[in-house]
């Protein structure tokens, strides 16, 4: 048996990891939150990495931008041109500055207009290619964030923290297959519940057939699941389907455009710490 | 030692992947560099090496791309084990043989990928059109930062 092993190792590796894999895997999928401790754990290790990354760019970019600023003109001919590049450049700076403050504005007044304490923060990395749909966070354990709070956007519901270190969090969209999150028809006040069908799309479960549901109309949070507080914006109903049986199904477009999404509102639960959380 | 170049390997692979989302999104659907990371030791290292790698990134992708540790984890060592096994079998010190290398890795990925997410119950996402230019997005970075890494590096033999 040894000496077998010891002339197969690389397939008695792949077989025994894929195996292993595949255990964590279905252990994670049957008990949800289970596996959020060693991926707070890895997240924890590869936080300086992540944070320091996400400076060195902010720096670089910083420094480039210093540098196009206050570049010396000369010649009087040349500077013209050259004045004229510069404001051009300048004025496309400037355009995504004013952009990012349109961003930070929305989010502030977001923030002051919100009754539970928040925390705002950036992405620092964002999947939406997969079979996932996640985001890690450059806020962790050490700004008050925990499994479970839920992330918001100016433009409506982002997703709930899943697993926190003490410098990142990682983040479950709502668009994510395995996501949900209770909701009602602002028009009509229908309630049921939103799950994740991938880029910029959620559907809507649980409706009666009989169920007063229009295109267009607006699908806010009830509040019911007590992560998202009621009345955030979840998206705008796209098309009205059959079900199965009583029941229909109600296919949503997000309010949040995921693709683009840069600064998140963090909603710091009163709750005690979830069991995913990393210990202390 | 090997285990430390590893360990700085994914730390590389994990700051790029920061650096891709904040300075260039749109390259971040496009170039996968924890799969870089693992065909550069499925071709350069031996094929247990390779395996323990694939592990290895793929978890440290599913902390940062998947709601389940595993996931990841399984597609990259697969994909590790059946480039591992070609490296084995051909020269793919060159530049056009690792380009077709990571092309087929990349396909390798998505297919494993949509298979476990179907097993998963997961609404499986193979987009021939997404799936062949990140082939090619992926071949291309591939060929640069192996030369860099060549250029960087000692030579080392193939074990």
């Amino acid at each position: 048996m040894i000496n077998f092993l010891s002339e197969n190792r690389a397939p008695a590796l792949v077989v025994a990891l894929l195996v292993a894999s595949l255990l964590l895997l279905s252990y994670q999928v049957r008990i949800p939150g289970a596996g959020s401790g060693l991926q707070a754990v890895l997240l924890t290790i590869f936080a300086p990495v992540a944070r320091g990354s996400a400076a060195v760019v902010d720096g670089t970019s910083d420094t480039w931008n210093g540098y196009l600023a206050l570049r010396d003109m000369r010649g009087e001919n040349l500077a013209l041109r050259r004045t004229l590049t510069r404001l051009q450049v300048e004025n496309q700076l400037l355009s995504d500055a004013a952009r990012e403050g349109d961003r930070l504005r929305s989010l502030l007044t977001l923030q002051q207009d919100s009754p539970h304490p928040t925390v705002a923060a950036r992405v620092v990395a964002l999947e939406l290619d997969g079979p996932f749909r996640v985001a890690v966070l450059d806020r962790g354990r050490r700004h008050g964030i925990k499994a479970g709070d839920g992330v918001i956007a100016p433009s409506g519901v982002v997703g709930r923290v899943t697993a926190s270190s003490a410098f990142l969090s990682k983040v479950q969209f709502i668009t994510d297959p395995s996501s949900g999150a209770a909701a009602v028809v602002e028009r009509t006040r229908v309630q049921g519940m939103v799950v994740g069908r991938g880029v910029n799309r959620v559907e809507m479960q649980y409706v009666s057939a009989l169920a007063d549901v229009q295109a267009s109309d607006m699908v806010t949070t009830s509040g019911l699941d007590g992560i998202y507080p009621g009345g955030l914006r979840v998206g705008r109903v796209v098309r009205v389907g059959a079900g199965e049986g009583l029941q229909r199904r109600i296919a949503i477009q997000t309010a949040v455009d995921f693709s683009t999404l840069e600064e998140v509102l963090i909603l710091i639960s009163p709750e005690p710490a979830a069991p995913g959380e990393e210990p202390s | 030692m090997a285990g430390l170049r590893a360990l700085a390997a994914v730390a590389a692979a994990v700051a790029a992947t920061v650096i891709l989302q904040t300075a260039a999104p749109w390259a971040r659907d496009e170039i996968d560099v924890f799969l870089l990371v693992v065909v550069y030791y499925a071709v350069s290292r031996s094929r247990v090496q390779a395996i323990l790698m694939g592990a290895f990134a793929g978890l440290m992708q599913d902390v940062f791309a998947s709601q389940y540790l595993g996931f990841h984890a399984f597609v990259k060592i697969g994909v590790a084990y059946l480039i591992g096994g070609l490296g084995s079998r051909f020269m793919l010190s060159q530049s056009l043989p690792q380009f077709a290398s990571l092309a087929l890795a990349t396909l390798l990925d998505g297919v494993l990928s949509a298979v476990l997410a179907s097993l998963a119950g997961l609404p499986p996402q193979v987009h021939v059109g997404a799936l062949t230019r990140q082939a090619l997005f992926n071949g291309l970075a591939g060929m640069i930062v192996f030369t860099m890494v060549r250029r960087g590096l000692p030579r080392r033999g193939r074990r």
